[in-house]
């Protein structure tokens, strides 16, 4: 029942963002370019299927992944702050993508800028998921493996302010904006890209559900029950890595959906049991990503707010209801 | 009385870093055995060893006469269940999905539960006597419920051998006794060896049926409470300000 609900959500954002944008057009327009009928005019079939189902589709799937990102970080390092982006790994993959974008400038074609974002974006993520691994080797309290964490992020982000300053003007605002986060850069085949490359890493990690659940109890039961915890904790890494990577390549490194929507989702389904728990987190992931989509579109301006001035509106007070009243709230105890 | 776990000759530590040498010891079926001794004497590394979470750094742990080193992480998992006070996240599931993850050895690949596995949930709640909250969230139980809930989990994965660090940690002192005597009634009639880890001397010197001792020599001495309390007992706290109260079954202050 409470997935219908979720999957209601996600149909009524998307619907709100096909129909609502910069150029007016009628419902009955929309659907017919959604469904190839006949066109009153044949630019609002580009708008439609280029511009807003693309930004529904990145918007659905960028957050459907980060949110299970997420999940399976806060349940594999048994810290409920734990996200992609407070890991450091949003950084590490913007890492790669500012090596690609600025080490090699305008000199690569679409296809190549987005290939080598992707390979760019998951070696930067890699290369913190396996620093992270290292310490959290050394380090069992959760809390500073996240302080840990932060600087790996910072050490980062002091490595991408070198690379703008040896940069162009025109490489350091095209990474400017890409940094700020967006769902409508995408065209529909990019954006169908994404879709595939999320659901798959989405449908293994579901398969992993008997694993997370032993895990919840953490290491030492974990492997009182059979479960290879150390082969289990990486390939767990590397479905999230993954996930944070594609979605950082495509969209920027998008802060706080990876945090905020397990959350939203154990509040939502009240269990932890992640057979449930993990197609809820999608769910609530992809619904958030639309809701921020929605709010990005900015009424007739034709202008869209970058989508990190959005995440924070939403992830910000939630942190903070959940850190206020963590006492009441189950899956803290 | 059979023997299900035999350690021989064995030293445990950290990175081949002995810490107690020349271990002997045997476990048999059906046993309530409690380690004791001061802390820091290494009874939780112990633990950890003959849980297999830890590598011994010589010498060799048998189980129902198979070297432990031989059990893949699996076959181990049908033979040692393990309670501890670990915190968990596992606050948001029910009572019943948590005892359901003891089944986790014998579950397929997305860890559904059949209609035995189900069964033996039941039960297990019922031979603790959590079966009232079998619905609650762990969250909403108190710490003695919550410890039974992992103790009921511990029975669902249907192992032999049941190893506990201090179950009785965070108890008021009725519920210490009755864990320990529900631990006695469930090595008896369910034929389970339980050897849990403990500070409480009085419960554990009346209800168990064998005591590991730790030295402070560094040797782990075994035999009843009886053979124990005459012998090797009264000077697992040498040098410190107590003294063995034979009457009392209990240690009390050497009044000055």
């Amino acid at each position: 029942m409470k997935y219908l609900w979720l999957t209601l959500a996600c149909l009524v954002l998307a619907a709100a963002c096909l129909l609502w944008g910069s150029v007016d057009i009628p419902a009955t327009e929309v659907w017919k370019a959604l469904t190839g009928g006949e066109m009153a005019n044949p630019r609002y079939g580009v708008i439609v299927i280029e511009m807003r189902l693309a930004m529904v589709i990145t918007a659905a799937m960028a957050g459907g992944a980060l949110a299970v990102a997420g999940l399976l970080l806060q349940t594999t390092f048994a810290n409920p702050l734990a996200g992609p982006s407070i890991l450091g790994i949003s950084t590490g993959a913007s890492l790669g993508v500012a090596v690609v974008t600025l080490g090699l400038g305008g000199t690569i074609g679409a296809w190549g800028y987005y290939t080598g974002a992707v390979v760019g974006a998951i070696v930067g993520a890699a290369f913190v998921m396996l620093l992270l691994l290292a310490f959290s080797a050394m380090v069992k309290n959760g809390v500073m493996l996240l302080i840990i964490g932060i600087m790996i992020g910072y050490l980062a982000s002091s490595a991408i302010a070198l690379l703008n300053f040896f940069s162009t003007l025109e490489g350091v605002h095209s990474y400017m904006v890409w940094g700020l986060g967006t769902f409508s850069s995408l065209t529909l085949w990019v954006s169908l890209a994404l879709a595939v490359i999320s659901l798959i890493l989405i449908g293994w990690a579901f398969l992993m559900a008997k694993t997370l659940n032993a895990m919840l109890l953490g290491e030492n039961y974990a492997r009182s029950l059979g479960v290879d915890t150390g082969k289990a904790r990486m390939w767990l890494l590397v479905i999230s890595g993954v996930l944070t990577a594609a979605v950082t390549a495509f969209c920027g490194p998008i802060g706080f959906l990876g945090l905020i929507v397990p959350h939203i989702a154990r509040l939502i389904m009240g269990t932890s049991n992640h057979r449930s728990l993990l197609p809820a987190t999608a769910l609530t992931g992809a619904a958030t990503g639309l809701l921020c989509a929605a709010l990005s579109v900015v009424g007739n301006s034709g202008s869209i707010i970058p989508i990190n001035a959005i995440t924070p509106l939403i992830g910000a007070p939630v942190i903070i209801y959940i850190i206020i009243y963590r006492n009441k709230i189950a899956y803290f105890n | 009385m059979s023997k299900l776990l035999d350690i021989r000759d064995l030293a445990i530590g950290y990175r081949n870093h002995a810490v107690l040498k020349g271990i002997n010891l045997t476990l048999g079926t059906g046993e309530l055995t409690s380690l004791l001794g001061s802390n820091g004497a290494g009874k939780s590394t112990l633990l950890r060893t003959i849980a297999g979470t830890l590598a011994p750094v010589s010498g060799e742990i048998q189980v129902n006469g198979k070297p432990l080193r031989s059990l893949s992480a699996q076959s181990l998992a049908k033979v040692i269940a393990i309670v501890n006070t670990e915190r968990t996240m596992a606050g948001c599931l029910t009572v019943r999905e948590l005892v359901g993850l003891g089944r986790h050895p014998f579950t397929g690949f997305m860890g559904q539960l059949s209609h035995e596995d189900k069964e033996r949930v039941e039960q297990a709640m019922r031979q603790v006597g959590i079966e009232h909250k079998a619905a609650c969230s762990m969250a909403s139980l108190s710490d003695g419920e919550r410890q039974k809930a992992m103790i009921a989990k511990a029975l669902a994965q249907d192992t032999p051998l049941i190893l506990m660090d201090e179950p009785t940690a965070f108890l008021d002192a009725a519920s210490r006794i009755e864990m320990m005597s529900l631990l006695a009634s469930l090595a008896h009639e369910q034929g389970k060896s339980i050897l849990l880890s403990t500070h409480d001397i009085a419960p554990a010197v009346s209800l168990s049926d064998r005591l590991w001792l730790m030295m402070p020599d560094g040797s782990v001495a075994q035999g009843t409470p009886a053979a124990m309390a005459a012998t090797a007992l009264p000077s697992i706290f040498a040098g410190r300000s107590v003294t063995w109260d034979n009457a009392a079954g209990d240690f009390r202050a050497i009044k000055h």
